[in-house]
């Protein structure tokens, strides 16, 4: 029970992953309403950039920045256990604009969507659909 | 870097999907006569006064005057252009960067749309400046590579390119970076403000939030 606990405990930040991402999937498959697939969606990629981020983190370390450090000063060697592995934030970057691109087409497609339709509801727009 | 290409090719996505080019005639519009807060209504057809001083349109869902939010915004919205230029010009050797800068830029450009009305907005940042800056500030990146020569097996890359000019000082690359990172500033930045103009008035640059 205690190692239990303690499993849930210390790793908090992907138990918190895990669900916010179940979230996410169960907001883009169940709900009908189109933006509320899209909030679905991006409650999904906050997750994946949640779990990213914890990927990167050591203990005790800081963060990936030398003050700084653009002339000569860097020629004496620095301790990598000493910053946290940069690589997963560089690549969340890319991932939060990504989340930006895809957030802004998809509001572009919802507003054509209910220029066409007259409404956001999934089932809705399929019968229109279907009575064509 | 290549996020900017990303951003590039959302904003024009939206572009294409939802700008729409309507006609001048509309059914109604409303007016305030500025100096007593009377606002008219002119219908289809009615002389307009659009180049009047004593009278501004105001949007068809009816907003109400208030100066507290217009002057402190108007207050606010060069501190957070000075803080995105800072940012932008932080970014090759410290936290921040073009795309960061940008988007605070871009923020500033959705407050002032926010607390005046969409029209005004576009009057400042245009619908032709933005596109205009997304043209400029995309190709950047590429434009700052081409110079670069890939003698020696040597990949290039962005950290080790020569300085702009050909110059090969200590703080060359670093004024190469910044090259980059102030077109991809514009670039985010002109993306920003053309996807509100778009998704708040559907692609008319009319009437917006």
């Amino acid at each position: 029970m205690q190692e239990t606990l303690d499993l849930i405990i210390g790793k908090y930040n992907y138990w918190i992953y895990i669900v916010l991402m179940m979230i996410g999937l169960y907001a883009m498959i169940v709900k009908k309403n189109l933006v509320k697939k899209i909030i679905g969606m991006n409650i999904l990629q906050t997750a994946i950039i949640l779990f990213y981020v914890s990927i990167g983190t050591k203990k005790g370390a800081t963060i990936p920045i030398i003050a700084h450090g653009h002339g000569n000063e860097t020629a004496h060697a620095i301790r990598a256990a000493d910053y946290i592995n940069p690589l997963p934030h560089v690549l969340m970057l890319t991932a939060i604009v990504v989340a930006v691109a895809t957030l802004g087409v998809a509001l572009a497609l919802v507003i054509k969507i209910h220029k066409q339709y007259g409404t956001l509801e999934e089932d809705e727009i399929n019968e229109q659909i279907r009575d064509l | 870097m290549f996020e900017t290409a990303v951003i590039f090719s959302a904003g024009i996505a939206c572009l294409i999907l939802l700008r729409v080019f309507t006609p001048k005639t509309r059914a109604s519009r409303l007016y305030r006569h500025k100096s007593t807060g009377v606002t008219i209504r002119i219908e289809q057809g009615g002389k307009l006064p659009e180049s009047s001083r004593d009278f501004e349109r105001i949007d068809s869902s009816w907003v109400p005057y208030d100066m507290i939010v217009n002057t402190g915004c108007r207050l606010m919205v060069p501190f957070i252009q000075l803080f995105a230029l800072y940012v932008i010009a932080h970014g090759h050797h410290s936290p921040g960067g073009g795309f960061q800068g940008g988007v605070i830029y871009g923020s500033a450009v959705i407050l002032y749309a926010i607390s005046m009305d969409l029209r005004s907005a576009v009057e400042q940042f245009g619908e032709k400046m933005t596109a205009f800056s997304q043209f400029i500030g995309c190709p950047a990146l590429c434009r700052h590579r081409l110079p670069v020569p890939p003698a020696g097996g040597r990949i290039p890359q962005l950290q080790r390119p020569g300085g702009p000019f050909g110059s090969r000082s200590d703080h060359g690359p670093l004024h190469g970076i910044l090259i980059v990172e102030v077109g991809v500033g514009m670039a985010v930045m002109a993306v920003m403000a053309s996807l509100y103009y778009l998704l708040s008035s559907a692609g008319k640059f009319d009437e917006g939030l």
